[in-house]
């Protein structure tokens, strides 16, 4: 760093190599490698990495007409460079419109890795439910992606201790799906005096299907559970049970009574194991729809 | 065919076995030899598509990017040199440029980020770094996957933003709602870690 035209440029070498730069930015930093050498060098030194990077998707198997559509492409004909343009979107939504499009089967690599990409199942969005996602919803989505992400990978330690981490995958697909489907819907709820740093996010979409993720939950003493309750006018309506991992984090679907009409208040309390058919302990998440 | 690979990978041949046939199988293209092709399709496909569904999250889209790679794959196959990567990342790396470009058209975002793959700059031999240093083993593939396993989620989260949905610093900031220096410091830091990580492979 004894250079002083370096100095604005100092770190910028890590986002240039991934790609994270753009425009006016990306320009000046080009501008600047000419000149510096020690940007080259870190440039250079990332490049195994990001090369390594590509190889951090997990496999997955694509339809087997795939094989003939692409070989029969090039030795049925001349191997002559394809235009490599990108396909109409119309053409894409077609292929989304397709009936009978194969259904993808997501099948984990061995070896210690295999592990890491159930996991991983959750950050890859939605195999195989098409791209429906709604715009405005964008940011939302990601973030919650993020905290799925989270609070799954950690369950993940439980479910393989537990021997279902299959039931497990499909279970965070079907989260995935919801949380990344369209037309969704949701309320977050606050920590309460007794739990502070706790938050939660409940989502549901038009037919009904809810996921509640929480997260900063304190550990609760042997013989208490944690219950989730729909507050009704008239009475509350318990939602779930729920036993957060070693760092306070949960994630469950429910089900939505008939009787509850969304958005509802929501509210956690800590009960005896097991629950209890109205709540009476303590207060620790609260979430009341805004309009 | 990926799986044999793999178990051949564990009980019995080395990756480097698998990487002189790649290498062989690479040449053998280059002359024009279909069956050369449909035995790196047969080989490389499952990873291949799988990155391109990891990009796009289309199947249809993905299935395409496929078709452009092994295509793109058979026409360059004389231009691929061993000393730069593996016949896997090869096209690893073609299958993730190939489905950014897809994604980004999707999006239609004109002040996205070039690849820096594509630049000359980067593509500079760097006599500095010895050919061998640019290549991966497969080893190091596998201990990259547990290490970016091991990441902070929030730093893994931001790489694989930039990486795989080639978003850039801003965008990803605006995504994750978290303000520009921070995207920074966990890019910065998570990259560094697994540069390291590569290292003492």
């Amino acid at each position: 760093m004894s250079d002083p035209q370096h100095a604005p440029f100092d770190g910028l070498a890590t986002l240039y190599a991934l790609g994270a730069l753009s425009g006016a930015d990306r320009t000046a930093f080009e501008t600047h490698l000419e000149l510096c050498l020690e940007c080259v060098t870190e440039v250079k030194s990332l490049l195994p990495v990001t090369h390594a990077l590509v190889h951090g998707a997990p496999p997955l198997d694509p339809p087997d007409a795939l094989r003939a559509r692409v070989l029969g492409q090039v030795t049925g004909t001349a191997p002559a460079p394809r235009d490599m343009t990108p396909a109409p979107l119309d053409a894409v939504s077609g292929a989304l419109d397709e009936p009978d499009t194969p259904t993808l089967v997501v099948t984990p690599r061995r070896g210690p890795g295999a592990l890491f990409w159930l996991a991983a199942t959750l950050l890859i969005a939605a195999v195989g439910l098409g791209g429906q996602h709604v715009a405005g919803l964008y940011r939302q989505i990601d973030a919650l992606r993020a905290t799925v992400a989270t609070a799954t990978g950690r369950a993940e330690r439980m479910d393989l201790d537990l021997g279902t981490a299959r039931t497990a995958a499909s279970e965070r697909e079907a989260v995935l799906a919801l949380v990344t489907g369209a037309n969704v819907q949701r309320l977050d709820l606050a920590g309460q005096p007794l739990a502070p740093r706790a938050s939660a996010r409940v989502l549901w979409n038009d037919a009904d299907e809810m996921v509640f993720i929480a997260t900063g939950l304190p550990s609760l003493p042997a013989g208490d559970v944690y219950q989730l309750w729909f507050v009704l006018p008239d009475a509350p309506v318990s939602a779930a049970l729920l036993e957060p991992d070693e760092e306070g984090d949960a994630t469950v679907r429910l089900e939505v009574p008939d009787t509850v009409t969304l958005p509802a208040v929501m509210a956690m309390t800590v009960e005896p194991a097991g629950g209890v058919p109205a709540p009476t302990g303590d207060l620790y998440l609260l979430g009341q729809p805004t309009e | 065919m990926e799986l044999r690979n793999n178990r051949s990978r564990h009980w019995g041949r080395t990756p480097t076995d698998d990487r002189v046939v790649d290498r062989e199988t690479a040449q053998r293209m280059a002359e024009g030899d279909p069956e050369a092709l449909a035995a790196v399709y047969d080989r490389h496909v499952r990873s291949v598509f799988g990155l391109a569904m990891r990009v796009l999250q289309d199947q249809g889209d993905a299935e395409d990017v496929v078709e452009e790679v092994f295509s793109q794959a058979w026409t360059q196959a004389k231009h691929y040199d061993a000393t730069r990567g593996s016949v896997a990342s090869w096209l690893l790396m073609m299958s993730r440029s190939r489905a950014i470009d897809r994604l980004r058209s999707r999006r239609a975002k004109p002040d996205s980020a070039p690849l820096p793959h594509d630049t000359a700059v980067v593509d500079l031999p760097d006599p500095a770094l010895g050919a061998e240093q640019g290549v991966l083993t497969a080893e190091s593939e596998a201990g990259l996957r547990v290490t970016l396993a091991a990441l902070p989620l929030t730093q893994r989260v931001a790489i694989e933003l930039a990486y795989f949905e080639g978003l850039t610093q801003t965008q990803i900031a605006e995504r994750l709602e978290q303000p520009l220096g921070t995207v920074k410091t966990r890019i910065r830091t998570g990259l560094l870690k697994l540069r390291e990580a590569l290292k003492r492979e």
